[in-house]
């Protein structure tokens, strides 16, 4: 399979379709893209909370619920993330096709219908979202940023990014930053809102047992935005160079110790080396048998969980591990030596192989998942270039070790996080 | 015996079933359409049988944990670690230990008799040495230290804890430091000997396979394989009271914000096979309806500030347990306390709405059906329902078969203010 999707303009949005009887459910996406920056993130990060608590024909959000309950149980999920210096909005719907029900209401239309809703007459009052509704999201926002310092690996992540990326956008966390809460107003937010969704760019996709015509038609029909001049999305800064290597220690009452390292690979989505990328990542710490789990966790019985992981758009590879404290320095001087390893070329052909296979595997089964699918092709929209699955598992095939030696050259260490205990050291 | 096919024709699947000469139930639910194949191996063991007397034998009580411990090293073999010969045929291989189960499993979109065949000579290949069960004691400390510093893992067990004197279910299923360094070679030889003989333990394909084929290659495999019968295997249980352990349970974790889970412990005990189905889905179809997202409940102390969208609620049930959960994030645990206590007198008394059971009904129905989608749902869940005597696609009509005076009933014996236990973390 190529890519599944029939792209279509419809009401000025790309309207990508997959016709399939695969699933018992259907599947809708839509996506609101928007270049990440510190005036608007925090605005973003509400946004899509504050249009899932009520509408005009559904003014609170227990009623707003109850539509969704009375399409069997329709699913409906806002979500934040960020792709390199993008922030995504996403909303995710599934509901039951009805042709596994006695009742033979036609869900996807409904379905399509209850997103317009939300998307094109959230309750508003003078011009502003209601104030109410606001104060909720916001004390919620508010809460969700707080409480990640109970998480101490999400903590860390986060942590490490800002430290690392002090200078840059990237830094910018999807959910928003606690301190500009409170600033702003629900008409500031309605106003944002509006000039998004007439001038970002927005994709919408629809997966399941559907007829394209009759998908365009719902959409035509219910989906009209007030789509103006679009903006053009500013793309993301990628730096090469790691002038010093940093560390940063933090302490917290806590008794497993969080490390986390943050490397620059200089190498992203649509770079000819990119595929030689994700193999090297693949065999130096990406998967149980790649050398990261063999030699901190098999080897040396140092953690339970240590894997590497890359960021498409930005050229960042992230490194984690939970370890005793005291072995610290010798877990940070083994994951370097296997670094070192792979980028001298210290690769069996087993790894090698191993790690082929188990990538195929992977892009094999995210074809049986529709919201992957979607997110696939939205890499390929950030990155300005589609992947299809064919094209990939060819030149996965074709990686050599030279290929990944030469791209494994250059991955630099950037910065080493180590959350630790109160007590332990200095 | 030959293999059985079991048509579910309002699902639109086909499931076939066999049970071999030396006891062991296969299942296989053809997929087609689909890339990938989901393999599970189960045993019906799992951290709650920690005292029973192996075949012939006196019964014998063993260290916390030690399922979960039998569970890592199952994947050492004397030629090296099974991973490899996964990610070799490109496949994902995996684990997990519950209370009452030990489930194996890999997904592969290639090679998938290759990797079926690994996946039953591994579990049905013990290989412990005093060496490779010294080595995996510090990286399962390092497991075990890792939920020790998750607040939302540590509110959990301390529910249970709370609910339970004796019952095992109220041990860590990965034990504790102290007591996993009390295990040794000849242990796990004696529960593996115990719980591992193929009449304990169920495997379920689901992918794009051929039934006939599948199972073919599973007789030779077992068939080649000298496995003598098994008496049924004794479970020793202490009597466990009626009362709550400790009815209010607090766990300081130095987090900011505090955690607070609460519910009620099942004393109607024992069901197996649609009885057990039936309550289990009435009692869940309650809580949705007392606690669920378009209740005026929910919405209301969610606007009060007294919870966050971690809200959630569960019910568990099994022959020998069985307890509801409510939980959130929460400023005043004392108040979310009283209101959800206060909530469930005031609807004992008013009864429950007939249009709000109803299209809670459909919500469970459309849930259930995005659930089929997934074949790890499918394949780990028809494991426990069978486990339970119960049949995974009876979901649907016994849920269309529930009435709103059963779901009433439930209420009125469920939610017994002395059965009531709560945990903060704080």
């Amino acid at each position: 399979m190529t890519l599944p999707f029939l792209t279509e303009k419809v009401n000025d949005i790309p309207v990508h379709i997959y016709p399939t009887d695969k699933y018992k459910t259907n599947f809708i996406s839509l996506y609101i893209r928007q270049p990440l920056a510190d005036e608007h993130h925090t605005k973003v990060a509400l946004i899509p909370q504050i249009l899932n608590r009520g509408t005009e024909k559904y003014p609170t959000a227990g009623q707003f619920k109850q539509a969704l309950e009375e399409l069997y149980g329709a699913s409906l999920n806002a979500d934040v993330m960020k792709r390199g210096e993008e922030q995504i909005i996403v909303f995710r719907m599934q509901m039951a096709n009805e042709k596994f029900l006695s009742d033979q209401t036609p869900l996807l239309e409904k379905g399509i219908e209850l997103l317009s809703e939300v998307l094109l007459r959230p309750l508003t009052e003078n011009d502003s979202f209601v104030e109410r509704h606001v104060d909720i999201e916001k004390e919620l926002l508010k809460r969700r940023l707080e409480q990640i310092k109970d998480d101490k690996m999400r903590y860390a992540n986060k942590r490490c990014v800002e430290e690392m990326f002090a200078e840059e956008r990237f830094r910018l966390f999807s959910n928003g930053s606690l301190d500009q809460i409170i600033d702003l107003s629900p008409k500031q937010l309605y106003q944002y809102y509006r000039q998004m969704i007439e001038s970002h760019p927005i994709e919408l996709f629809v997966a399941g047992d559907v007829d394209k015509d009759q998908v365009k038609n719902t959409v035509q029909q219910h989906l009209q935005l007030p789509r103006g001049e679009q903006i053009k999305m500013h793309g993301t800064e990628i730096k090469k160079e790691v002038v010093e290597e940093r560390e940063v220690v933090e302490r917290t009452k806590i008794s497993q110790g969080k490390l986390h390292i943050g490397c620059r690979t200089a190498t992203v989505y649509n770079d000819d080396d990119y595929v030689a990328l994700q193999v090297c990542n693949g065999v130096f710490g990406g998967f149980s048998h790649s050398k990261l789990f063999q030699h901190v966790r098999e080897k040396e019985s140092l953690a339970y969980y240590v894997s590497s992981s890359v960021e498409s758009h930005k050229g960042f590879m992230m490194i984690m591990s939970g370890i005793e404290f005291k072995n610290y320095q010798k877990t940070v001087d083994i994951i370097k030596q296997q670094l070192k390893e792979t980028a001298n070329g210290n690769i069996t052909d087993e790894e090698l192989n191993q790690t082929k296979a188990v990538l195929v595997n992977q892009i094999l089964e995210s074809e049986d998942q529709p919201f992957q699918q979607m997110e696939r092709y939205m890499h390929g929209i950030i990155g300005r270039q589609q992947r299809p699955s064919e094209e990939l598992i060819e030149k996965i095939n074709q990686v050599t070790k030279e290929d990944i030696q030469k791209v494994a050259k250059k991955i630099k260490v950037d910065t080493i996080y180590f959350l630790t205990s109160e007590e332990e050291g200095e | 015996m030959s293999l059985q096919s079991i048509p579910f024709e309002q699902l639109d699947e086909v499931l076939f079933h066999e049970k071999l000469a030396n006891g062991l139930d296969v299942f296989i639910l053809p997929k087609n359409g689909f890339n990938k194949t989901y393999a599970t191996f189960t045993t019906k063991y799992g951290s709650m049988d920690n005292h029973f007397a192996p075949p012939g034998q006196e019964a014998t009580k063993v260290p916390d944990g030690i399922a979960h411990f039998l569970e890592h090293k199952m994947f050492e073999e004397e030629e090296g670690d099974v991973f490899n010969d996964f990610s070799k045929h490109g496949a994902n291989a995996n684990a997990f230990t519950s209370f009452d189960r030990t489930a194996y499993l890999f997904s592969s979109t290639k090679n998938v008799k290759e990797n079926l065949t690994t996946l039953i000579n591994f579990v049905q290949n013990p290989y412990f040495t005093d060496e490779n069960v010294e080595k995996e004691k510090g990286i399962i400390e390092q497991e075990i230290r890792m939920y020790q510093d998750n607040p939302d893992w540590r509110v959990f067990f301390g529910l249970i804890e709370a609910f339970y004197h004796n019952n095992p279910v109220k041990i860590d299923i990965a034990g504790t430091v102290e007591s996993i360094y009390e295990i040794n070679k000849d242990m796990l030889y004696t529960c593996y000997n115990t719980f591992y003989h193929p009449s304990n333990m169920l495997l379920f394909v689901i992918g794009p396979v051929d039934p006939e084929d599948i199972m073919s290659l599973v007789r030779e495999n077992q068939a080649a394989k000298d496995y003598q019968e098994q008496p049924e295997i004794q479970r020793l249980f202490d009597e466990e009271p009626n009362q709550v352990s400790i009815p209010r349970h607090e766990i300081d974790l130095s987090i900011g914000q505090s955690k607070c889970m609460m519910g009620y412990k099942e004393l109607a005990l024992g069901l197996q096979g649609p009885e057990l189905l039936e309550q289990e889905l009435a009692t869940s179809l309650l809580m949705d309806l007392l606690f669920g997202q378009s209740t005026d409940f929910y919405q209301s102390i969610l606007e009060e500030g007294l919870i966050d969208d971690s809200f959630g609620t569960d019910y568990n049930l099994e022959k020998e347990y069985g307890f509801s959960v409510i939980g959130s994030n929460t400023k005043d645990p004392d108040a979310f306390i009283s209101r959800i206590k206060a909530h469930v007198q005031e609807t004992k008394e008013k009864g429950i709405d007939a249009n709000h059971f109803e299209r809670n009904k459909k919500k469970k129905i459309g849930s259930f059906l995005r659930q089929l989608n997934s074949p790890e749902f499918i394949a780990n869940q028809f494991t426990r329902f069978e486990f339970n005597n119960m049949n995974l696609f009876d979901v649907i009509p016994t849920l269309e078969s529930i009435t709103l005076d059963q779901v009433q009933q439930r209420l009125q014996d469920h939610f017994k203010d002395e059965q009531f236990a709560t945990c903060i973390v704080r």
